[in-house]
């Protein structure tokens, strides 16, 4: 069972590569306001949850659906 | 949750007055029918010219305006991360540019309606001078802040900026170059330092004067621009995030249009108008139009860059 602030991290190294300096601040108030809950406590099903608000919100950021797509599958991944 | 920046909108109200004494001074400021017949044009033909070229002068004001508030709403964003120093001195580089810029403009309209009334002293050497100061000194400041920010932002991947060798030859040749054309047209020109007929000087104080504190200032101005973008670009490759990058790359090519741009500008002003006007009244207000589209699209492309990174902070 990953840990979650191992979990945290990895998503947060996800984003990273999409979001650059600003996947720590995108991840934690996607945590915050559609978990409720402070981003170090999330878990695996969490993850899946916010997956889906993610995806909303990434797909506002950019036009080109494939960089949105393998935004997504590769938080999957991290759930599995 | 961010911040809502309060406030903001001060700018514009401070903008639309600046525009209101602009436009005061310009339409209460009688055509000089000497300039007239040394265009050969009539009065009424120069007051409409004059007013036309104020129209499009206000779209940069604008623009210039929308960008500094969307960076300014931006940095109150992301205050106390790892970015906000280095946005804030974009920030501060652009408000030098927009604000003293448009101060520029106006201390220059001033020139001119001062000197209608003027008989026996005239302020126009005052104005004109000042002027060419508020013109170089905001490229200057604003350039030295855009090099800073452009080491901060690489400073952000652990990393000390340092200009290579290759970068430092190629930029000082540039500069020399465009350097020696301008000192060229500068100094080969009659009017540049004294009243020739009924063409009024460029420059009101002496050659040496002139190149110590406006030219050499100029040039270094240049240099820091140059340095800046090279900084930019070389962040944009070490950034991560496509997403990211892709929206960094706006601002990125909003501040090289800017730069550049700015370095023409400097040039064709410091030149003088009436070295410019060998080129023909319609040819010199084609050339001006474009200019001036050139730097609205350059301050437009940065404020749709901060306004993309601001939609990160707010989805």
């Amino acid at each position: 069972m990953v840990s979650t602030v191992m979990l945290y991290d990895e998503v947060v190294k996800v984003a990273d590569d999409f979001l650059g300096p600003a996947s720590g601040r995108f991840i934690d108030r996607q945590i915050r306001t559609h978990l409720h809950k402070a981003p170090s406590e999330m878990t695996t099903e969490d993850l899946l949850k916010l997956i889906d608000w993610m995806k909303v919100s990434v797909a506002l950021l950019t036009n080109d659906p494939e960089v949105v797509n393998k935004f997504t599958s590769r938080l999957i991944s991290l759930t599995r | 949750m961010p911040a809502k920046t309060k406030g903001w909108n001060i700018y514009y109200t401070i903008l639309v007055l600046w525009i209101l004494v602009y436009s005061t001074l310009i339409l209460n400021t009688p055509v000089n029918p000497q300039s007239a017949a040394l265009y050969n044009i009539s009065e009424q033909g120069l007051f409409i010219i004059r007013v036309t070229l104020a129209i499009p002068m206000f779209i940069i004001w604008f623009a210039g305006v929308f960008a500094f508030s969307a960076l300014k709403r931006y940095v109150n964003l992301i205050r106390d991360t790892k970015e906000e120093p280095a946005f804030r001195d974009m920030l501060k580089g652009v408000g030098f540019i927009v604000w003293l810029g448009i101060l520029s403009s106006i201390i220059s309209t001033t020139s001119s309606y001062f000197a209608q009334g003027a008989s026996d002293f005239s302020w126009r050497p005052i104005t004109s001078t000042l002027s060419q100061y508020f013109f170089v000194i905001p490229y200057l400041i604003g350039f030295s802040y855009f090099l800073r920010s452009s080491m901060r932002f690489f400073n952000l991947h652990g990393k000390t900026l340092k200009f290579t060798k290759k970068f430092i030859i190629a930029a000082s040749v540039f500069i020399s170059l465009l350097g020696y054309i301008f000192l060229t047209l500068i100094f080969s020109h009659e009017a540049s330092f004294q009243q020739v007929g009924d063409i009024r000087p460029t420059y009101y104080i002496g050659p040496a004067a002139a190149t110590l504190t406006l030219i050499v200032p100029t040039f270094i101005a240049w240099f820091l621009g140059i340095a800046s973008i090279q900084g930019f670009s070389r962040y944009v490759k070490e950034a991560t995030g496509i997403i990211y990058k892709s929206m960094f790359n706006w601002i990125s090519l909003g501040i090289v249009f800017l730069v550049f741009l700015s370095i023409f500008l400097e040039g064709l002003r410091s030149i003088g108008s009436a070295a410019i006007l060998q080129l023909g009244l319609w040819q010199i207000l084609a050339l001006i139009y474009i200019l001036i589209f050139i730097i609205a699209v350059a301050y437009i492309s940065l404020a749709i860059g901060v306004r993309k990174l601001t939609k990160i902070e707010s989805v």
